[in-house]
């Protein structure tokens, strides 16, 4: 474990990271006002959100990665769509797994087929496809060119899947619509606390999974 | 007419071929000799551009191969340890569309005289899913007869086949050297490849561990050496 | 090159009927589930009917995809497909118009037994009808190709097919019921127009993927 923080730059992200998301708890749960009616449920509007945007920062990389791995030839490169695959499905089984703790109490019902919970529910099935290709797909040689496709494409079918689903069922607009704009500064500075606390724990996790990648790599590599 | 360099290919993180590096030039006819797992298919298939290499390059006839343009391929055909054929379609039926592929024109009487000539005549219309492993072997053969080829690399010609199919298939291949062709094909049998090649190349633990011209001397227990 | 491909898919699939067969088989199994798992109410079938038609046709068309590469992998026939001086380009696009040749062919078959099994009153124009149903098998077609190619060399390619093609292809099959169910319930185009257009960008976007990309899946 001590090789993850033999570099020097991950061991002040890695500090950094901890204190940023001790102040960000501590900003949800006592700095941010309680908004009237959804009471505590509404905190979670500060984890939900950021981790889905983590979630979809993190398949844009699998789709670089996927480009950058055709170009550059180098295994290096499915290593990081690797990890930022497995990050991001974590990442969107959180979002699936906190939206119907906030649906219950202010819906109602914990499910219902709006179109942004629909897209990151469709998003998991391609990734659970992604998984089994990278299990089944053969040697780890051909498997780093199928899932480099895989991840190319997935991305490429997001804002279908975000438009078509949009409006295939108008009557499910339930999704709590934000207007940014409308919110007071007491919950948006907290919310954009939040999103920036949550790319940085994305990024420490990312850096901290393709080491472990590159390291796993070396040791198969290397008594040849 | 082939240049090969720096080719490395992995399976599952262990290295089948290292750095290899060669020149072909037309004419040649390159046996490739190595025991098992050394790593002579997938050299072949790498060069057919089936498998792609890690590392390296190939230039045939100034074209790199590995460069995803169909073109670059023209006049390279592979025969490989499967018989590569429509197993639904008949002999005259796999033979009339690999030869399209390849762009060249058949007509059912070129097709017939090949494979009377490689006597198959008899299974004309039998789907070729019922042949034999020897006549599947001679039918692949057979499309080296009808198309416009200059490289030619072919695993295992000999698999599967009687001493009259082995010597049938000798002859073949001596009367496809000339000037302008090259071979390049995977055997076993020592003795054989001494008498139909012109160049002899052993692979082992991932490397070209001898690469000698037919003239050389004492090459015969060079290569029992190096093969034991 | 691209039609001798095409006329060699054609053939191949003409001599041995492995793709046509398995899609159709299961097509007609899968009708009868709906027929009797559905209430028979005549009234509920026509509103569902565009969902239950697409539904069959994604199901089947998983089956024929899986054995679209058949007759290349038996005998290793691929090989020789790849070492010829063919673009893969060109093979990508062979392998999708004669899927897409098929999957209609099926669908054409099967469509008579769909509205006498459930009931289904006959819709006034054709035309619209048979233009989304070829709109919608040309993406099916292209992503399946994408996926069955890769799926070719893979363990359990029978499951991983339809786990990679079904939620790939969710926004496709969401236009094509949206826009079938306008066709055939006569809603004005311009409210469904939008579907159409979702059908047409998801062809060309993943048309011009696999076209791209087979280069790279094709290989050991």
């Amino acid at each position: 474990m001590s090789f993850l923080f033999q570099e020097r730059s991950l061991r002040i992200l890695f500090i950094v990271s901890v204190i940023l998301m001790a102040v960000n708890l501590y900003a949800i749960f006592f700095i941010a006002p309680m908004v009237p009616e959804q009471h505590w449920a509404q905190k979670i509007f500060y984890v939900h959100v950021p981790i889905a945007w983590s979630s979809f920062l993190s398949f844009f990389i699998v789709m670089v990665s996927g480009i950058l791995f055709f170009i550059k030839k180098d295994s290096y490169w499915d290593r990081v769509g690797l990890a930022a695959a497995e990050i991001g499905t974590l990442f969107v089984a959180l979002v699936l797994i906190t939206g119907p703790i906030w649906a219950t109490p202010i819906w109602g019902k914990p499910w219902i087929w709006e179109p942004r919970l629909t897209t990151t529910l469709i998003l998991f099935l391609i990734y659970i496809g992604y998984f089994m290709l990278r299990k089944f797909g053969g040697h780890p040689e051909r498997v780093a060119r199928y899932a480099a496709v895989l991840g190319i494409l997935a991305f490429l079918d997001v804002p279908l899947i975000f438009y078509s689903v949009k409006f295939w069922a108008p009557q499910y607009q339930l999704h709590p619509q934000v207007e940014m704009n409308q919110q007071p500064d007491e919950i948006l500075l907290p919310f954009f606390f939040s999103m920036f606390t949550f790319t940085i724990l994305y990024i420490l996790m990312l850096r901290f999974r393709v080491k472990i990648s590159n390291f796993q790599y070396k040791l198969k590599t290397k008594n040849v | 007419m082939l240049n090969i360099s720096n080719i490395s290919k992995s399976f599952h993180y262990k290295p089948v071929l290292k750095d290899i590096s060669f020149s072909l030039s037309p004419g040649e006819t390159l046996a490739l000799l190595g025991r098992n797992g050394a790593g002579k298919s997938t050299l072949l298939r790498i060069i057919a551009k089936i498998s792609s290499p890690e590392e390296g390059q190939a230039v045939f006839n100034g074209n790199n191969l590995f460069e995803g343009v169909a073109a670059h391929r023209k006049g390279l055909y592979y025969c490989g340890h499967a018989p590569g054929l429509y197993p639904s379609l008949t002999a005259s039926e796999n033979l009339h569309y690999f030869s399209a592929l390849h762009s060249c024109k058949t007509n059912p009487d070129s097709i017939n005289s090949v494979l009377k000539d490689f006597d198959l005549i008899d299974a004309i219309d039998e789907p070729v899913k019922v042949f034999s492993q020897g006549m599947m072997q001679r039918l692949k053969l057979s499309f080296l007869e009808l198309i416009d080829w200059s490289l030619l690399l072919i695993d295992e010609p000999f698999n599967g086949l009687d001493i009259p199919g082995q010597k049938f298939v000798m002859n073949k291949m001596e009367s496809w050297q000339n000037g302008r062709r090259s071979i390049i094909f995977v055997d076993h049998d020592i003795n054989r490849v001494l008498k139909i090649s012109s160049r002899i190349m052993i692979l082992d633990k991932h490397s070209i561990v001898l690469d000698d011209p037919i003239s050389t001397s004492d090459l015969e227990n060079k290569i029992t050496s190096l093969m034991n | 090159m691209f039609i001798t491909l095409l006329k060699k898919e054609l053939f191949v699939e003409l001599r041995n009927k492995e793709v046509i067969l398995s899609m159709l088989a299961f097509g007609l199994t899968v009708l009868l589930i709906f027929s009797f798992s559905l209430s028979g109410n005549p009234k509920i079938n026509h509103e569902i009917a565009p969902g239950l038609f697409w539904s069959l046709v994604v199901l089947s068309s998983s089956l024929g995809l899986h054995r679209l590469f058949g007759q290349e992998k038996d005998f290793d026939a691929f090989a020789n497909l790849l070492s010829a001086p063919i673009d893969r380009g060109t093979l990508f696009l062979a392998k999708w118009i004669s899927g897409f040749l098929f999957l209609f062919l099926i669908e054409i078959l099967v469509v008579l037994p769909f509205f006498l099994f459930l009931g289904l009153s006959q819709p006034m124009s054709y035309f619209p009808g048979i233009g989304i149903v070829m709109l919608g098998n040309l993406g099916i077609v292209a992503v399946g190709v994408i996926v069955s190619g890769m799926a070719m060399r893979a363990k359990m390619s029978a499951v991983l097919l339809p786990v990679l093609l079904f939620p790939l292809i969710t926004p496709l099959l969401i236009a094509c019921v949206k826009a079938t169910t306008g066709w055939y319930h006569l809603i004005p185009f311009s409210t469904w127009q939008f579907w159409v257009l979702i059908m047409a960008t998801y062809v060309v976007i993943f048309g011009l993927a696999g076209y791209v990309f087979f280069e790279h899946i094709t290989e050991e």
